[in-house]
């Protein structure tokens, strides 16, 4: 399922009007993609520096090419995914780093298949994070990735805690819509 | 004890057992994943260079709409800066974290909109950085090029539980990358996005 944003613009339609060459289409997708596309690349490459390089790439890439995205051939999340992987890996190659940089996977022992499901989940979660209303996504964030409790994102920003705590909900809710498909 | 789930989602409104499982399982779904990385000031534009010379064709108003848009901005744009002034929106807020050297230190700075002057105001939240002694005894905050601090944007004192101060720079933020705070005299990241 395509993701649909508030505004009702899916990102297959912003990718066809950047194929037209329309710039505030353009702006839209950076957006919404760069914190994903950036996360992608840190995974990748292991490296702040080289991963905001990579980021340039990727959107240069999605300017380049977006005429190539075919609807009938799936939604655009799975389209940008490819492109700013391959942009991400054609800048690695053409930058290479010594091998002492740390590698992107863990010494798990994951195979290819499943890394690369993990890195399409990580993607989709990024991508949706990016689509919640501030409020929501400023709670969440902080009470998954800033381990605080109810109670101190609370305090922190000087909100009762009925409203953060209506804010988690609504926030949980709207992310299982926009991931309706990864939840199946 | 209840679990932290049923903590996260308990705001007094009933839910169903399907509404449940569905934001269960959202939330193992976050728990599984890490983080998306903060982007600095300087990566919230996209790329302009490619992409602009690869735009020969832009937009162009009809001419009607640039008569009405500058006769807006005569007559109604003081009304309209003085109405943004009064209460300046969030535009983005990030998230800073502890290092080493202060783990469990968080902080959040609401990045507000421009000013009609050119600043940008903002209102950063801190707890867990150990309390000032003093006047003397302050923290800064920085925007940071490539790692290194770049430019100042305030100092001040902490106390126990949260911290609110309200800073202002004038700097165009795209020039920069990350933002950290350093204790006074140190260099050493405390927090950093």
């Amino acid at each position: 399922m395509p993701m649909v944003t508030e505004n009702g613009v899916s990102d297959g339609e912003l990718l066809q009007r950047v194929a037209d060459r329309d710039r505030d289409a353009f702006d839209e997708l950076y957006r919404r993609y760069t914190r994903p596309v950036l996360g992608l690349a840190l995974r990748r490459l292991g490296d702040r520096g080289r991963a905001e390089d990579a980021l340039q790439d990727a959107f240069v890439a999605v300017w380049r090419s977006a005429s190539s995205y075919d609807p009938q051939r799936g939604a655009g999340a799975a389209w940008l995914y490819t492109v700013a992987r391959n942009a991400i890996v054609d800048g690695a190659r053409r930058r290479p780093e010594p091998p002492a940089e740390t590698p992107e996977t863990p010494a798990d022992e994951v195979g290819p298949a499943e890394r690369a499901e993990r890195s399409w989940l990580v993607w989709r979660v990024h991508r949706a994070i990016e689509e919640l209303p501030e409020p929501e996504r400023q709670v969440l964030e902080l009470a998954y990735w800033g381990e605080q409790s109810q109670s101190e994102i609370a305090e922190f920003l000087h909100i009762p805690l009925g409203t953060v705590k209506t804010r988690t909900r609504a926030g949980l809710a709207r992310l299982a819509g926009l991931l309706e498909e990864e939840l199946r | 004890m209840k679990d932290r789930f049923e903590d996260l989602i308990d705001d007094g409104v009933a839910i169903d057992e399907e509404e449940r499982a569905r934001l269960r399982s959202v939330h193992d779904l976050l728990l599984q994943v890490e983080p998306p990385p903060e982007v600095g000031p300087a990566l919230r534009q996209p790329p302009q260079e490619a992409p602009a010379r690869l735009l020969p064709r832009r937009r162009r108003a009809p001419l009607a709409l640039v008569a009405a848009a500058i006769a807006l901005a005569v007559f109604g744009g003081g009304y309209l800066v003085g109405e943004r002034s009064a209460t300046p929106s969030v535009e983005r807020t990030i998230v800073m974290a502890g290092t080493a050297d202060a783990s469990g230190a968080t902080a959040a700075i609401e990045l507000l909109e421009e000013d009609a002057a050119g600043n940008w105001p903002m209102r950063v939240r801190l707890r867990g950085l150990e309390p000032s002694e003093g006047r003397e005894d302050f923290y800064e905050l920085w925007l940071t090029r490539e790692g290194e601090l770049t430019e100042s944007c305030g100092r001040f004192t902490v106390h126990e539980g949260v911290t609110e101060v309200t800073l202002s720079v004038p700097y165009r933020l795209r020039g920069f990358d990350g933002w950290v705070v350093t204790r006074s005299g140190s260099d050493e990241p405390l927090l950093t996005t």
